[in-house]
């Protein structure tokens, strides 16, 4: 049988909740829930962003009088030291990769076409990474996504390399040289 | 007390099952300070209660394809926040169960109840932050959480008639209490 304190507890439980949590739990909690989620949203964009960067490294490398390609931007170790050593390996394979590259912007204008507003695109989202990085403490996954997006970078531009080379063979064969500009 | 949860529906939970912030969000508007003030009744301390509350949302959503629908989304959160919060007093090392007297007669005790009281929510929620921890738990799950006493005795793994005892004890030293401030 319930007594009278019991009652008065199923009366009035709901005036205890008497606190208010804090008003910055949520933002708390959402850092905490969204690195691995954005991770897998991430390889989406990265994926399509890869696509247009393909296109973008050769307008990028066909740009009148920009033949050089800057590499140091994309990498900044500085803002992530405990990757330094993966980030410098990779930022140097991209480096050669592209210098490789630069020669052919001048000559296929067509196929390095875009590139400029592709490459940024991939250096905001290379950017965000690093903010992202930084913001999570050093979180485990953006460090992984990092590390990824280079890879990637390296991917698409020894594919791009493939291209010019198998065009190159093709140019070859039909003794035709692909136009200067 | 089943009035007390506001229960969601399964579409918002198949959204957080995909992990969609927004849904997230939602559930945690509507739960966070019900939820929230649980925390605050087990550990009694604001920012531990914070830190169980954040971990408790973390892992409800990290394992919300466990909840299978069968039950309301309410009981089913509430019971990973005071699993939590039992863990958190467990890891203090905090006593979670008050010594009993030799001699026990909760009937003889519990002549505070035979008078009329007029009882206030203030005054009786001071008290029942006075209590010793195990009292103030026990009494906080039967009470305010709703949970009967087999459940009680599988929350803080003791058993059933413990869970009575301790509830007995508790609520003869609330009773005390709140007379004091009268």
């Amino acid at each position: 049988m319930r007594d009278e304190l019991e009652h008065f507890f199923e009366e009035h439980g709901d005036d205890f909740d008497v606190h208010q949590p804090p008003a910055n739990l949520w933002q708390r909690l959402n850092k905490q829930l969204r690195p691995a989620q954005r991770r897998t949203y991430r390889w989406y964009i990265a994926a399509a962003a890869s696509v247009a960067f393909l296109l973008g490294v050769c307008t990028w490398l066909a740009r009148p009088g920009v033949p050089e390609v800057a590499g140091h931007d994309v990498v900044d170790v500085t803002v992530a030291p405990e990757l330094k050593e993966a980030v410098a390996y990779y930022a140097s394979v991209v480096e050669t990769k592209r210098n490789e590259l630069s020669p052919f912007g001048t000559r296929y204008p067509d196929l390095f076409k875009d590139f400029s507003t592709e490459m940024d695109t991939l250096h905001v989202l290379y950017r965000q990474l690093v903010a992202e990085y930084k913001a999570s403490d050093g979180n485990e996954a953006v460090s992984q996504a990092l590390i990824e997006n280079l890879q990637m970078q390296v991917q698409l531009l020894s594919k791009q390399l493939q291209i010019i080379q198998s065009l190159k063979n093709k140019g070859l064969k039909k003794n035709s040289k692909p136009k200067l500009i | 007390m089943a009035a007390r949860y506001i229960d969601i529906n399964q579409a918002l939970v198949d959204r957080c099952r995909q992990g969609d912030a927004r849904a997230q969000h939602e559930v945690y508007h509507l739960y966070a300070k019900a939820m929230y003030n649980v925390c605050m009744r087990i550990v009694n301390h604001a920012t531990d209660a914070e830190d169980v509350l954040q971990e408790a949302f973390l892992e409800a959503f990290r394992y919300i394809h466990e909840f299978r629908g069968d039950s309301a989304f309410g009981p089913w959160l509430k019971r990973i926040v005071v699993n939590r919060a039992i863990n958190h007093l467990k890891k203090r090392r905090l006593t979670l169960l008050e010594q009993l007297p030799d001699t026990e007669d909760v009937a003889q005790q519990d002549a505070y109840g035979s008078e009329h009281v007029a009882y206030e929510v203030k005054k009786v929620h001071a008290a029942l932050l006075q209590l010793p921890t195990g009292y103030r738990v026990v009494l906080s799950l039967y009470l305010l959480e709703g949970y009967d006493h087999g459940e009680i005795a599988q929350i803080l793994n003791i058993t059933e008639s413990t869970s009575k005892s301790q509830y007995n004890r508790a609520k003869t030293k609330l009773k005390a209490l709140i007379k004091e401030k009268t």
